[in-house]
C-alpha cells in the first residue's frame, strides 16, 4: 500500500514537472567532421563536394547526452560514426546542393577509455574512423530519409534524417515504444579554418524528437490492459 | 508491480531528460584553430517586431538568442560548464533582420535566408537557473531572459554578421543552419584573446525551426571558434623594409 502511495506521488510529481506542451526529447549532441568516399577530395575539394554514388560519412565526439543516460554512460571518450549513407540523387542549381540518400545509413555511438580519437588528414586514414569506432558500442540507429542541403551562396548547410534506435549496450534505457521517431540533424559548414585537410565540413548536430509528444485517446479498459 | 514501477521510472527519465555534457569532448582539431565554446540544442531564438511566420523574418525585426554553454576550450578551458555553484549563459542581442529572402532550389525545395546585423553578445557567469532548460521546459522569452542575463559579464563583443538559412527539402523536411562572425571587445576575460585585440572569428551551427517552444522561433546548437591570434606575415624585400623607416 505504502509503495502504491509512493508510486502515485512519483507519477503526480512527474506529471506536474512536465509542461503540457512537452516536446523536444533530446538524446545527444555531437560535433565533428564529415567526408566523402570514394571522392575524398585531394588536394582541393570539388564543387559540389558530393555526387550520386558517393558515400557520406562523419566522425566526431558526442558532447552531451540526455540525463536519461546518467549512470549508464561511463567515463572515457564518447565518439560517433555516421556511415553507409549512399547518395541516390543530387541536384546542384543556383549554388544550392541537394542530396538524397538510400535508406539504412547507420549512426553509432561508442564509449572507450583510450581517449585516442584522432581525425588525422585525408580520411579514411590510419586513425579515422578506426579510433572513433573502438571500444563499446553504446547506442546505434538506422537512419533513413536522410537529406543533405548545402548552400554555396551562404557557405552553410544542413542534413536531416529519421533515426530508429536499434542496438547498443545502452539501448535498454529507451523503452521499445520510444526507439523510433528520432531526428538526426546537423549543420555542415565551410570554409572553416578548423577543418583538417581532406574533411569537407565541420558539423554540429543533435539527435532529438522535435514534435509534440504523441497522445492517443484510450478507454480505461485499454489502459488497465497495459498493466496486466 | 515491478513492471509499473519500471515504466514509471523510464517515463520520468524521458520526460525530464536534459543535458549532461561530456568532459571528454575534444577541443583540439589539429589545425591550430580550435573551438572556443559550444552549446547543445539548448540555444533558443526569438524575435520582437512583426510576427515571424513560415520561417520568414520581417525586415526590422530584432532577434535575441539565449543559450547555456556545455563545453569550454582554451583560453576558457578553466571554466567548468557543469560547475555545481554557477552556470555560464550567453545572450545575443539587437540583431536587426534585413528581411528573409526566399529562393527555390532542387526539385521542389525552398530556401529562407536572413541576414541580421548590428548585434552583440555577452557571456555571463551567474547563479544556476537557466542551464537545465530544454525545448520542453523553457518558459516564455520574457520569463526566461532574466535567467540568462544574470551574473557578471566575463566576455562580450559584437556580432559583425549573422546569416540564418532554413531549408525545406524536396522531400518536405525542414532544417537550418547559421553562420556569422563575432569579435571580442570586453568582459573580464577579454585580455586573454589576442592581448585584447581580437580579430573576427567564426560562429556557426544548427538552426532548427520546427515545433519551437511557445514564443520562440527555433532552437539551435553550435560553437564559437577561438579567434586566430597569429600575427599575419608578408613577403617583402629589404629595400621595402628600409623604406618603412625613412
Amino acid at each position: 500500500m505504502k509503495r502504491n502511495a509512493w508510486l502515485l506521488l512519483f507519477a503526480v510529481t512527474v506529471a506536474f514537472a512536465t509542461p503540457a506542451q512537452a516536446q523536444g526529447d533530446f538524446l545527444c549532441g555531437y560535433t565533428g567532421f564529415d567526408f566523402v568516399v570514394p571522392q575524398t577530395p585531394q588536394p582541393t575539394i570539388p564543387t559540389p563536394f558530393i555526387t550520386t554514388g558517393d558515400e557520406y560519412r562523419a566522425v566526431g565526439h558526442v558532447t552531451s547526452f540526455s540525463s536519461m543516460f546518467t549512470g549508464v554512460v561511463g567515463g572515457g571518450e564518447h565518439t560517433f560514426y555516421l556511415a553507409n549513407a549512399s547518395v541516390t540523387s543530387q541536384s546542384f542549381v543556383g549554388g544550392v546542393l541537394e542530396v538524397t540518400f538510400a535508406p539504412n545509413a547507420r549512426f553509432r555511438i561508442y564509449e572507450d577509455g583510450a581517449n585516442n580519437a584522432d581525425y588525422g588528414v585525408n580520411p579514411a586514414n590510419a586513425t579515422s574512423p578506426s579510433t572513433f569506432v573502438d571500444g563499446m558500442l553504446l547506442l546505434g540507429a538506422d537512419v533513413s530519409n536522410l537529406v543533405l542541403i548545402y548552400d554555396y551562396n551562404d557557405n552553410s548547410g544542413n542534413f536531416l534524417g529519421n533515426a530508429t534506435l536499434d542496438e547498443g549496450a545502452a539501448l535498454w534505457v529507451v523503452p521499445p515504444s520510444r526507439r523510433a521517431g528520432w531526428v538526426l540533424g546537423g549543420q555542415a559548414g565551410r570554409p572553416n579554418a578548423s577543418i583538417p585537410e581532406g574533411y569537407v565540413n565541420q558539423i554540429s548536430g543533435e539527435v532529438q524528437i522535435p514534435s509534440a509528444t504523441p497522445a492517443a485517446h484510450k478507454t480505461w479498459g485499454q489502459i488497465k490492459t497495459l498493466y496486466r | 508491480m515491478k513492471r509499473i514501477l519500471g515504466t514509471a521510472v523510464l517515463s520520468a527519465l524521458l520526460a525530464l531528460g536534459t543535458f549532461v555534457p561530456q568532459a571528454s569532448a575534444q577541443c583540439v582539431t589539429g589545425t591550430g584553430v580550435d573551438i572556443l565554446l559550444k552549446w547543445d540544442a539548448n540555444g533558443f531564438s526569438f524575435e520582437t517586431g512583426a510576427p515571424y511566420t513560415n520561417y520568414v523574418s520581417p525586415a526590422g525585426n530584432v532577434l535575441t538568442n539565449v543559450l547555456g554553454v556545455t563545453l569550454f576550450c582554451a583560453p576558457l578551458s578553466g571554466l567548468d560548464p557543469n560547475d555545481p555553484a554557477k552556470e555560464y549563459t550567453m545572450v545575443w542581442s539587437n540583431l536587426v533582420s534585413g528581411g528573409t529572402v526566399t529562393t527555390p532550389f532542387g526539385a521542389s525545395g525552398s530556401k529562407y535566408s536572413t541576414v541580421y546585423t548590428g548585434g552583440s553578445f555577452a557571456l555571463y557567469e551567474g547563479p544556476i537557473n537557466a542551464r537545465a532548460w530544454t525545448s520542453s521546459t523553457i518558459p516564455a522569452p520574457a520569463i526566461a531572459l532574466p535567467g540568462y542575463l544574470d551574473g557578471s559579464v566575463i566576455l562580450s563583443g559584437v556580432i559583425d554578421s549573422l546569416t540564418t538559412t532554413v531549408t525545406r527539402s524536396s522531400l518536405g523536411t525542414v532544417n537550418g543552419s547559421f553562420r556569422g562572425k563575432y569579435r571580442v571587445t570586453g568582459g573580464t576575460y577579454a585580455n586573454q584573446f589576442c592581448a585584447g585585440n581580437s580579430p573576427d572569428a567564426l560562429m556557426d551551427g544548427l538552426w532548427f525551426p520546427v515545433n519551437p517552444p511557445a514564443g520562440y522561433t527555433g532552437h539551435n546548437n553550435g560553437k564559437f571558434d577561438a579567434p586566430d591570434c597569429t600575427t599575419p606575415t608578408q613577403s617583402t624585400t629589404w629595400g621595402r623594409v628600409k623604406t618603412m623607416y625613412r
